[in-house]
Protein backbone atom coordinates (compact mmCIF):
# COMPACT_ATOMS: atom_id res chain seq x y z
CA UNK A 1 0.00 0.00 0.00
CA UNK A 2 2.49 2.34 -0.76
CA UNK A 3 4.51 2.43 2.44
CA UNK A 4 1.23 4.14 4.25
CA UNK A 5 -0.03 3.27 7.50
CA UNK A 6 -2.88 1.92 8.83
CA UNK A 7 -4.75 4.09 11.44
CA UNK A 8 -7.80 4.33 13.39
CA UNK A 9 -8.31 7.86 14.60
CA UNK A 10 -9.56 9.03 18.23
CA UNK A 11 -13.62 9.95 18.50
CA UNK A 12 -13.20 13.35 17.69
CA UNK A 13 -13.86 15.29 20.61
CA UNK A 14 -17.43 17.02 20.49
CA UNK A 15 -18.25 20.21 21.83
CA UNK A 16 -21.13 22.89 21.82
CA UNK A 17 -18.76 25.32 21.84
CA UNK A 18 -14.95 25.37 20.55
CA UNK A 19 -13.90 27.61 23.91
CA UNK A 20 -15.22 24.33 25.78
CA UNK A 21 -12.29 22.74 24.26
CA UNK A 22 -9.50 25.44 25.91
CA UNK A 23 -7.55 23.60 29.32
CA UNK A 24 -5.40 25.95 31.27
CA UNK A 25 -2.40 24.88 33.38
CA UNK A 26 -2.86 25.24 36.96
CA UNK A 27 0.76 25.48 37.61
CA UNK A 28 1.95 27.78 34.22
CA UNK A 29 -0.93 29.29 33.37
CA UNK A 30 -1.10 28.07 29.89
CA UNK A 31 -3.79 27.33 27.55
CA UNK A 32 -3.80 24.21 25.67
CA UNK A 33 -6.50 23.30 22.87
CA UNK A 34 -4.93 19.32 23.08
CA UNK A 35 -7.02 16.27 24.62
CA UNK A 36 -3.72 14.74 26.69
CA UNK A 37 -3.30 14.76 30.31
CA UNK A 38 0.09 16.69 29.88
CA UNK A 39 0.74 20.32 29.88
CA UNK A 40 2.08 21.37 26.14
CA UNK A 41 4.16 23.72 27.71
CA UNK A 42 5.71 23.10 31.13
CA UNK A 43 4.57 18.93 30.52
CA UNK A 44 3.22 18.49 33.71
CA UNK A 45 0.29 16.07 34.41
CA UNK A 46 -2.77 16.22 35.72
CA UNK A 47 -2.57 20.12 36.34
CA UNK A 48 -5.16 20.96 33.25
CA UNK A 49 -8.60 22.84 33.95
CA UNK A 50 -11.25 23.90 31.79
CA UNK A 51 -11.01 27.26 30.85
CA UNK A 52 -14.25 28.75 31.85
CA UNK A 53 -13.31 27.26 35.17
CA UNK A 54 -10.23 29.88 35.10
CA UNK A 55 -10.64 32.33 38.31
CA UNK A 56 -14.19 31.16 39.44
CA UNK A 57 -12.87 30.37 42.92
CA UNK A 58 -12.17 33.84 43.52
CA UNK A 59 -15.21 35.25 41.69
CA UNK A 60 -17.30 33.27 44.37
CA UNK A 61 -15.46 33.81 47.32
CA UNK A 62 -15.64 37.88 46.22
CA UNK A 63 -19.19 37.19 46.32
CA UNK A 64 -19.11 35.75 49.58
CA UNK A 65 -16.91 37.99 50.95
CA UNK A 66 -19.70 40.67 49.66
CA UNK A 67 -22.05 39.26 51.07
CA UNK A 68 -20.45 38.92 54.81
CA UNK A 69 -19.44 43.00 54.38
CA UNK A 70 -23.60 43.72 53.61
CA UNK A 71 -24.46 41.53 56.65
CA UNK A 72 -21.80 43.30 59.05
CA UNK A 73 -23.08 46.62 57.90
CA UNK A 74 -26.55 45.26 59.20
CA UNK A 75 -25.27 44.12 62.14
CA UNK A 76 -23.19 47.11 62.97
CA UNK A 77 -26.54 49.42 61.79
CA UNK A 78 -28.45 47.74 64.83
CA UNK A 79 -25.69 47.67 67.52
CA UNK A 80 -24.79 51.53 67.14
CA UNK A 81 -28.95 52.29 67.56
CA UNK A 82 -29.47 54.08 70.67
CA UNK A 83 -32.34 52.58 71.89
CA UNK A 84 -34.53 49.29 71.53
CA UNK A 85 -37.31 50.85 68.86
CA UNK A 86 -34.33 52.29 66.93
CA UNK A 87 -32.75 48.80 66.96
CA UNK A 88 -35.70 47.19 65.74
CA UNK A 89 -36.32 49.41 62.72
CA UNK A 90 -32.71 49.01 61.80
CA UNK A 91 -32.93 45.06 61.89
CA UNK A 92 -35.64 44.80 60.11
CA UNK A 93 -34.28 47.18 57.02
CA UNK A 94 -31.42 45.88 57.63
CA UNK A 95 -33.13 42.39 57.23
CA UNK A 96 -35.18 43.71 53.95
CA UNK A 97 -31.75 44.85 52.81
CA UNK A 98 -29.95 41.25 52.62
CA UNK A 99 -33.31 40.02 51.67
CA UNK A 100 -32.96 42.14 48.32
CA UNK A 101 -29.06 41.10 48.27
CA UNK A 102 -29.98 37.40 48.01
CA UNK A 103 -32.93 38.02 45.75
CA UNK A 104 -31.04 40.29 43.24
CA UNK A 105 -27.69 37.80 43.56
CA UNK A 106 -30.75 35.16 42.43
CA UNK A 107 -32.24 36.66 39.93
CA UNK A 108 -28.77 37.18 38.25
CA UNK A 109 -26.71 34.29 38.81
CA UNK A 110 -27.00 32.71 35.59
CA UNK A 111 -25.10 35.62 33.81
CA UNK A 112 -22.24 35.58 36.53
CA UNK A 113 -20.39 32.67 34.47
CA UNK A 114 -20.84 33.52 31.13
CA UNK A 115 -19.90 37.44 32.26
CA UNK A 116 -16.64 35.55 33.24
CA UNK A 117 -16.14 33.46 30.29
CA UNK A 118 -16.81 36.93 28.11
CA UNK A 119 -13.74 38.60 29.83
CA UNK A 120 -11.64 35.93 30.13
CA UNK A 121 -11.77 34.93 26.72
CA UNK A 122 -11.24 38.58 25.74
CA UNK A 123 -8.33 38.97 28.55
CA UNK A 124 -6.68 36.12 27.66
CA UNK A 125 -6.58 36.16 23.81
CA UNK A 126 -2.95 36.37 23.78
CA UNK A 127 -2.55 33.57 26.46
CA UNK A 128 -4.77 31.24 24.17
CA UNK A 129 -2.66 32.12 20.88
CA UNK A 130 0.81 31.61 22.81
CA UNK A 131 -0.86 28.32 23.81
CA UNK A 132 -2.26 27.14 19.98
CA UNK A 133 1.09 27.92 18.70
CA UNK A 134 3.04 25.92 21.77
CA UNK A 135 0.34 22.88 20.20
CA UNK A 136 1.64 23.67 17.31
CA UNK A 137 5.31 23.21 18.17
CA UNK A 138 4.39 19.98 19.71
CA UNK A 139 2.75 18.35 16.74
CA UNK A 140 5.36 19.73 14.81
CA UNK A 141 7.35 17.27 17.27
CA UNK A 142 5.28 14.47 16.54
CA UNK A 143 5.68 15.04 13.15
CA UNK A 144 9.37 14.61 13.13
CA UNK A 145 9.61 11.83 15.50
CA UNK A 146 7.21 9.99 12.36
CA UNK A 147 4.30 10.02 14.88
CA UNK A 148 1.92 11.23 12.20
CA UNK A 149 -1.12 9.90 13.89
CA UNK A 150 -0.41 12.29 17.37
CA UNK A 151 0.69 14.90 14.93
CA UNK A 152 -2.59 14.74 13.04
CA UNK A 153 -4.95 14.42 16.28
CA UNK A 154 -3.07 17.54 17.71
CA UNK A 155 -2.95 19.55 14.76
CA UNK A 156 -7.01 18.78 14.10
CA UNK A 157 -7.71 20.16 17.54
CA UNK A 158 -5.65 22.85 16.66
CA UNK A 159 -7.49 23.55 13.26
CA UNK A 160 -10.57 24.19 15.59
CA UNK A 161 -9.20 27.60 16.32
CA UNK A 162 -6.92 28.58 13.82
CA UNK A 163 -8.48 28.42 10.45
CA UNK A 164 -4.96 28.70 8.18
CA UNK A 165 -3.93 27.11 4.89
CA UNK A 166 -0.97 26.35 6.63
CA UNK A 167 -2.70 24.33 9.76
CA UNK A 168 -4.95 22.70 6.34
CA UNK A 169 -1.48 21.38 4.59
CA UNK A 170 -0.25 20.07 7.62
CA UNK A 171 -2.90 18.17 8.40
CA UNK A 172 -3.12 16.64 4.73
CA UNK A 173 0.24 15.99 5.04
CA UNK A 174 -0.10 13.91 7.94
CA UNK A 175 -3.04 12.58 6.28
CA UNK A 176 -1.24 11.49 3.51
CA UNK A 177 0.11 8.56 5.69
CA UNK A 178 -2.28 6.76 6.29
CA UNK A 179 -4.46 4.12 4.24
CA UNK A 180 -7.49 6.08 4.59
CA UNK A 181 -10.70 3.93 4.93
CA UNK A 182 -14.46 4.73 4.92
CA UNK A 183 -15.18 3.79 8.78
CA UNK A 184 -12.50 6.89 9.32
CA UNK A 185 -13.76 10.09 11.06
CA UNK A 186 -12.18 11.84 7.83
CA UNK A 187 -12.29 15.37 7.01
CA UNK A 188 -12.90 17.44 4.22
CA UNK A 189 -14.41 20.44 4.69
CA UNK A 190 -12.39 22.05 6.90
CA UNK A 191 -9.02 21.12 4.58
CA UNK A 192 -10.23 22.94 1.78
CA UNK A 193 -7.59 25.61 1.55
CA UNK A 194 -8.08 28.97 -0.49
CA UNK A 195 -5.98 28.53 -3.54
CA UNK A 196 -5.23 25.70 -5.90
CA UNK A 197 -3.03 22.68 -3.95
CA UNK A 198 -2.20 19.12 -5.82
CA UNK A 199 -1.89 17.79 -2.39
CA UNK A 200 -5.54 18.63 -1.50
CA UNK A 201 -6.43 17.54 -4.95
CA UNK A 202 -5.07 14.27 -4.22
CA UNK A 203 -6.27 14.00 -0.82
CA UNK A 204 -10.00 15.09 -2.39
CA UNK A 205 -9.47 12.22 -4.98
CA UNK A 206 -8.63 9.82 -2.11
CA UNK A 207 -11.59 10.85 -0.12
CA UNK A 208 -13.36 11.20 -2.68
CA UNK A 209 -13.05 6.95 -3.77
CA UNK A 210 -13.24 6.04 -0.44
CA UNK A 211 -16.05 8.26 1.20
CA UNK A 212 -17.90 10.35 -1.40
CA UNK A 213 -20.51 11.72 0.83
CA UNK A 214 -17.88 13.99 2.67
CA UNK A 215 -18.20 16.13 -0.50
CA UNK A 216 -20.29 18.99 0.38
CA UNK A 217 -20.82 22.60 -0.50
CA UNK A 218 -17.46 23.97 0.06
CA UNK A 219 -15.63 21.36 -1.45
CA UNK A 220 -17.82 21.64 -4.70
CA UNK A 221 -17.54 25.18 -4.74
CA UNK A 222 -13.53 24.38 -4.69
CA UNK A 223 -13.25 21.89 -7.55
CA UNK A 224 -15.91 24.55 -9.93
CA UNK A 225 -13.53 27.09 -9.30
CA UNK A 226 -10.35 25.37 -9.69
CA UNK A 227 -11.56 23.03 -12.47
CA UNK A 228 -9.01 23.55 -14.92
CA UNK A 229 -6.44 22.72 -13.03
CA UNK A 230 -7.67 20.09 -11.45
CA UNK A 231 -8.53 18.61 -14.76
CA UNK A 232 -4.84 18.54 -15.84
CA UNK A 233 -3.70 16.34 -12.89
CA UNK A 234 -3.65 12.53 -14.23
CA UNK A 235 -6.34 11.61 -12.09
CA UNK A 236 -8.05 14.67 -12.85
CA UNK A 237 -10.87 13.46 -14.86
CA UNK A 238 -11.47 10.73 -12.89
CA UNK A 239 -11.45 13.03 -9.67
CA UNK A 240 -14.52 15.37 -11.43
CA UNK A 241 -16.44 12.40 -11.84
CA UNK A 242 -16.86 11.63 -8.41
CA UNK A 243 -17.29 15.18 -7.61
CA UNK A 244 -20.30 15.44 -9.84
CA UNK A 245 -21.20 11.77 -8.27
CA UNK A 246 -21.08 13.73 -5.10
CA UNK A 247 -23.03 16.87 -6.41
CA UNK A 248 -26.39 14.38 -6.97
CA UNK A 249 -26.74 14.25 -3.59
CA UNK A 250 -28.66 17.03 -3.69
CA UNK A 251 -31.58 18.55 -6.13
CA UNK A 252 -30.13 22.24 -4.92
CA UNK A 253 -26.60 21.40 -6.76
CA UNK A 254 -27.83 20.52 -10.26
CA UNK A 255 -28.46 24.31 -10.99
CA UNK A 256 -24.86 25.40 -9.61
CA UNK A 257 -22.89 22.58 -10.86
CA UNK A 258 -25.29 22.03 -14.24
CA UNK A 259 -21.85 22.43 -16.81
CA UNK A 260 -19.72 20.42 -14.28
CA UNK A 261 -22.20 17.49 -14.14
CA UNK A 262 -23.47 17.56 -17.80
CA UNK A 263 -19.97 17.23 -18.92
CA UNK A 264 -19.29 14.08 -16.74
CA UNK A 265 -22.84 12.22 -17.18
CA UNK A 266 -20.96 10.02 -19.75
CA UNK A 267 -18.42 8.64 -17.03
CA UNK A 268 -20.86 9.12 -14.02
CA UNK A 269 -21.38 4.88 -12.74
CA UNK A 270 -25.17 3.74 -13.64
CA UNK A 271 -25.92 4.41 -9.89
CA UNK A 272 -25.53 7.96 -10.28
CA UNK A 273 -26.63 8.69 -13.92
CA UNK A 274 -29.90 6.52 -13.04
CA UNK A 275 -29.96 8.93 -9.76
CA UNK A 276 -29.59 11.92 -11.74
CA UNK A 277 -32.49 10.86 -14.23
CA UNK A 278 -34.53 10.90 -11.12
CA UNK A 279 -33.40 14.39 -10.22
CA UNK A 280 -34.09 15.50 -13.86
CA UNK A 281 -37.41 14.05 -14.24
CA UNK A 282 -38.57 15.45 -10.34
CA UNK A 283 -37.08 18.84 -11.55
CA UNK A 284 -39.03 18.46 -15.27
CA UNK A 285 -38.27 21.81 -17.16
CA UNK A 286 -36.00 23.58 -14.31
CA UNK A 287 -32.59 22.55 -16.46
CA UNK A 288 -33.56 21.98 -19.96
CA UNK A 289 -29.63 21.80 -21.17
CA UNK A 290 -28.50 19.23 -18.57
CA UNK A 291 -31.98 17.44 -19.25
CA UNK A 292 -30.86 17.60 -22.85
CA UNK A 293 -27.10 16.01 -22.10
CA UNK A 294 -28.07 13.43 -20.20
CA UNK A 295 -31.22 12.26 -22.83
CA UNK A 296 -27.99 12.29 -25.25
CA UNK A 297 -26.16 10.30 -22.90
CA UNK A 298 -29.21 7.74 -21.97
CA UNK A 299 -29.39 7.07 -25.99
CA UNK A 300 -25.82 6.78 -26.44
CA UNK A 301 -24.77 4.63 -23.67
CA UNK A 302 -27.73 3.00 -21.98
CA UNK A 303 -29.96 2.26 -25.07
CA UNK A 304 -31.19 -1.09 -23.86
CA UNK A 305 -31.24 -0.09 -20.56
CA UNK A 306 -35.18 -0.08 -19.70
CA UNK A 307 -34.78 1.62 -16.11
CA UNK A 308 -32.89 4.76 -17.62
CA UNK A 309 -34.89 5.00 -20.71
CA UNK A 310 -37.70 5.13 -18.47
CA UNK A 311 -36.87 7.66 -16.55
CA UNK A 312 -35.10 9.47 -19.50
CA UNK A 313 -38.94 9.49 -20.84
CA UNK A 314 -40.20 11.51 -18.10
CA UNK A 315 -37.49 14.18 -18.29
CA UNK A 316 -37.10 15.09 -22.08
CA UNK B 1 -35.15 61.98 64.51
CA UNK B 2 -32.42 62.06 67.09
CA UNK B 3 -28.66 63.03 66.07
CA UNK B 4 -27.67 59.78 67.19
CA UNK B 5 -30.50 57.78 65.23
CA UNK B 6 -28.35 58.43 61.92
CA UNK B 7 -25.29 56.61 61.69
CA UNK B 8 -26.93 53.69 61.81
CA UNK B 9 -29.50 54.60 59.28
CA UNK B 10 -26.44 56.07 57.16
CA UNK B 11 -24.90 52.90 56.89
CA UNK B 12 -28.01 51.17 55.73
CA UNK B 13 -28.39 54.39 52.83
CA UNK B 14 -25.15 53.42 52.24
CA UNK B 15 -25.87 49.50 52.15
CA UNK B 16 -29.04 50.23 49.81
CA UNK B 17 -27.20 52.97 47.42
CA UNK B 18 -24.78 50.22 46.94
CA UNK B 19 -27.28 47.17 45.79
CA UNK B 20 -29.01 49.59 43.91
CA UNK B 21 -25.59 50.38 41.96
CA UNK B 22 -24.76 46.91 41.99
CA UNK B 23 -28.42 46.00 40.58
CA UNK B 24 -27.66 48.40 37.92
CA UNK B 25 -24.55 47.09 37.11
CA UNK B 26 -25.71 43.39 36.89
CA UNK B 27 -28.76 44.38 34.61
CA UNK B 28 -25.90 46.19 32.12
CA UNK B 29 -23.95 43.22 32.31
CA UNK B 30 -26.57 41.08 31.27
CA UNK B 31 -27.37 43.15 28.27
CA UNK B 32 -24.07 43.52 27.28
CA UNK B 33 -22.52 39.81 27.62
CA UNK B 34 -23.00 38.23 23.84
CA UNK B 35 -24.58 34.29 24.11
CA UNK B 36 -22.06 32.08 23.86
CA UNK B 37 -22.08 31.08 19.67
CA UNK B 38 -20.87 34.86 19.09
CA UNK B 39 -18.00 34.53 22.06
CA UNK B 40 -17.36 31.62 20.03
CA UNK B 41 -16.86 33.25 16.84
CA UNK B 42 -15.32 36.73 18.06
CA UNK B 43 -12.50 34.17 19.75
CA UNK B 44 -11.67 32.34 16.85
CA UNK B 45 -12.17 35.67 14.89
CA UNK B 46 -9.59 37.50 17.50
CA UNK B 47 -7.45 34.32 17.00
CA UNK B 48 -6.98 34.54 13.22
CA UNK B 49 -6.71 38.23 13.22
CA UNK B 50 -3.27 38.99 11.63
CA UNK B 51 -2.28 35.26 10.76
CA UNK B 52 -3.61 35.57 6.75
CA UNK B 53 -5.41 32.63 5.68
CA UNK B 54 -2.78 31.42 3.80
Amino acid sequence: MNGKLAARFSKPYVTAHRFERLRYCRKCGSVTSLRGAACSSCGRSGTLRPLSRMGAGKARLRVLLEAAILAAAAVAAVYLSPNPLEKAIAAILGAGLLTGCALLLRRYSSTFAPYRLHRLLLDQTEQIARGLDADEKAAEADYDADRYLDCYEKLREIGEFLLTDRIRYNKIICLDHFVLRKDMDLELESVVPHKFSKLFARYLWEVSKVNRALIREKTLDYALRFRGDIERLPYGPELMTNVASAALRSRSNLGACEYLIGDYAVALPRDRFLRLCSLLAASRGEHPELAARAAAVARSRYAGDEAVQRLARAFS
Amino acid sequence: MAAEAWPPYLLLACVGLYLLAKAMRLRRRMRTTPPPAVMDAELVERLNAGRGPE
